[in-house]
């Protein structure tokens, strides 16, 4: 409690609450915005913190972090676009319910769990984060192996209506991030002697290419009639929601927290993985699964909640081990060693003080984010009212600048139309996007864990099966593949039964 | 008759989707396996750098015919549902969707491909303009207050990122016949 105290103290003065005030508007305004993510935000504003001292500077960074994971929920709602690769799940409900003219009951319902997700997050980042540690330092490669093709069997089962699209779109995904230097021995494949290719994809472009570049082209064979936005609702009473409905989510809400906790301590995968993974879950354990995608506050609680809790869990393993949790806190670890710090096993007992200060600066910031966007939310909701024709244009430049900003490259900016247009392509003969997203963010830990272990088994298959967690989770991905092949065919001969007993 | 011709074509590409959708599949992933014999080994080792592509190559294969299987079978019971051609009229130029996206397609090629000669700010009040006059009805064009928001918007953008973020977004080669 002591520490916690003197946490505030260190972070409470008007300076740093202006500092974390303007990195939560840009984090919210850099996730709202396809085409720019947090990640990004605390890219551009990294050399800032250069020169500031360690809490404001890192009152600068956690701000754009939880503000921009948040942020995402604004665009994902309003013009089903994810604004950022962590909000992917949040559009199968939240966009439904916006375009049935409630957009402020969804953004509200996606705003008020964000806030419960970081709170979430960060008390077990608080309270757990030594044990959790050392947990997270008990899986190896054949558990890590094993838990990225369970999330990616997982999803290719989920999204679309046949699993057979699905894991060939998830290989695709997988194959694309093949391209490049190869893991391990560091030989360049299927670059066909383009050295731009010679570092693989960037992840920026290829998500927000998929989501937004074929978005605008979706819109444009659209018939012209059907342009114009849904008029919102924009009367809001608090928060949106009714403490029955709140009530009614607990169960949801808590499981998918834990969820997002739990994803965000496995090193690599975060919040990107996680809101699609809690979505799934959500719907799975559902008394009415079938009206998820219609427009259902369980579907916008599930993501939201997941992927700002995961944000709290992802700093688990960076305080404690110094292994960033996603591709964000992996800047986040750069930024500390500029400090001079060097987390580790021995960071927690050395640097006490400065731990809690940033858990102080994390809880203002989650209450600074839903003020921001709780006042800012007429102005969100008035996004709507910006014709299409007009917004994604914009979109379209700000998505170009996003690519190019990544490292001053125009082949950046080639390969987001390059998967724009492949996204657009293939949705539409609908084949789902989210699995080749999925497969493009785990590829690198799937294969460089998959053929560690090989290594480590000599070749030997059997000990990812013969380890207890690995194990089960691989026959999980397996019973889940074959009973969704083998799901028509059950349901043809029962058909087929029940005419017969009709007869 | 032409007109006839095309709508049975498009009758079946909609009921023979998949079956042409898991042979473009089937010959993609053939592609994965033969490029990666090509990889450069640093020892011969079963688990090489090939290792993983040819599994992806050798699944996704498997996974395509049975798509292709999946395809015919839906195709066939479709072409027993609803024998003929689609001969609904289609819009003609630029109201129609089709030509749309291939409109916006070519100016998203053409953007990109003259961005580092032209320059950012320039491209993008072009590329502004005319995206928004080709998603605009008719109708509800008014030239004026595109050209006024294209070049507002390019500017606010080009400032911010330029002056307060430091991007240094491509500033074209235009500028030099002015000897800048």
């Amino acid at each position: 409690m002591e520490l916690m105290v003197s946490g505030f103290s260190q972070i409470l003065s008007p300076l740093n609450l202006l500092i974390m005030l303007v990195g939560v508007v840009v984090g919210v305004v850099f996730g709202a915005i396809p085409g720019l993510t947090g990640l990004m935000a605390i890219g551009l504003c990294l050399p800032f913190t250069f020169g500031m001292d360690m809490i404001p500077s890192f009152c600068l960074l956690m701000s754009l972090y939880i503000g921009g994971m948040s942020g995402g929920l604004i665009s994902a709602v309003l013009i089903n676009i994810p604004g950022s690769p962590a909000s992917v799940a949040t559009t199968f409900d939240g966009a439904p319910l916006a375009r049935s003219g409630q957009g402020g009951k969804a953004l509200g319902v996606g705003v008020f769990y964000s806030f419960l997700g970081n709170v979430f997050g960060i008390l077990v980042l608080m309270f757990l984060a030594p044990p959790l540690g050392a947990l997270a330092l008990e899986f190896g490669v054949f558990e890590y192996f094993a838990v990225a093709i369970f999330s990616l069997t997982l999803v290719s089962a989920l999204s679309g209506d046949s699993i057979v699209k699905g894991l060939i779109a998830c290989l695709i995904g997988l194959f694309v991030v093949c391209i490049g230097a190869a893991p391990i021995d560091g030989f360049s494949r299927f670059t066909f002697g383009f050295h731009a290719l010679d570092g693989g994809f960037e992840q920026i472009p290829v998500l927000v290419g998929m989501f937004a570049v074929s978005e605008i082209l979706k819109f444009a064979r659209e018939d012209q009639h059907k342009m114009d936005v849904v008029s919102q609702d924009v009367r809001l009473k608090g928060l949106g929601f009714t403490w029955k409905e709140f009530k009614g989510q607990i169960p949801n809400a808590l499981r998918s927290a834990i969820l997002g906790t739990f994803i965000g301590i496995l090193p690599g995968i975060g919040g990107a993985t996680c809101n699609i993974l809690a979505y799934g879950v959500a719907k799975k354990s559902s008394k009415y699964p079938e009206k998820f995608g219609t427009g259902i506050i369980d579907g916008i609680v599930a993501p939201e909640i997941s992927n700002n809790a995961s944000i709290g869990g992802a700093m688990v393993p960076m305080l404690t081990l110094g292994i960033p949790g996603d591709a964000t806190t992996a800047l986040l670890l750069g930024a500390i060693t500029i400090q001079g710090l060097h987390p580790g096993p021995l960071f927690f007992q050395d640097n006490i003080g400065f731990i809690y200060a940033i858990f102080a600066a994390m809880l203002v910031c989650s209450l600074l984010t839903v003020f921001v966007q709780f006042f800012g939310m007429r102005g969100f909701i008035r996004m709507l009212e910006i014709p299409r024709n007009i917004l994604l244009p914009m979109v379209m430049v700000l998505c170009f600048v996003g690519a190019f900003g990544i490292s001053n490259r125009i082949f950046d900016a080639w390969s987001l139309l390059f998967f724009g247009l492949l996204g657009f392509a293939l949705s539409h003969f609908k084949v789902p996007l989210t699995p080749i997203i999925m497969g493009f963010v785990l590829g690198p830990i799937v294969e460089l864990y998959l053929r560690r272990g090989l290594i480590l088994a000599k070749g030997d298959f059997m000990r990812f099966m013969t380890r207890p967690i690995s194990g089960t989770f691989i026959t999980l991905a397996i019973l889940m593949v074959v009973y969704s092949l083998l799901k028509p065919l059950i349901q043809k001969r029962k058909n087929a039964a029940k005419a017969k007993t009709a007869q | 008759m032409q007109s006839s011709q095309t709508g049975k074509a498009r009758v079946l590409i909609r009921q023979y989707g998949d079956l042409m959708l898991g042979a473009a599949f089937l010959v993609f992933f053939l592609a994965v396996i033969i490029f990666a014999r090509d990889i450069r080994l640093l020892l011969d080792d079963a688990v090489s750098a090939r290792f993983w592509p040819t599994v992806i190559g050798v699944v996704g294969s498997l996974l395509s015919v049975y798509l292709i299987a999946q395809g015919y079978r839906a195709g066939r019971a479709a072409d027993a549902a609803t024998p003929g051609g689609d001969d609904a009229p289609r819009a003609k130029g630029l109201e129609n969707g089709n030509v749309r996206a291939v409109v916006t397609i070519l100016l998203l090629f053409v953007y990109m491909l003259l961005m580092e000669q032209v320059g950012f700010l320039l491209m993008t009040i072009l590329y502004m303009f005319l995206q928004i006059t080709i998603l605009t009805e008719r109708s509800k064009r008014r030239h004026i207050k595109t050209i006024i928001l294209s070049v507002v918007f390019s500017l606010v953008i080009y400032y911010f990122f330029r002056n307060l973020l430091f991007l240094m977004l491509p500033d074209g080669r235009l500028w030099s016949i002015f000897g800048r």
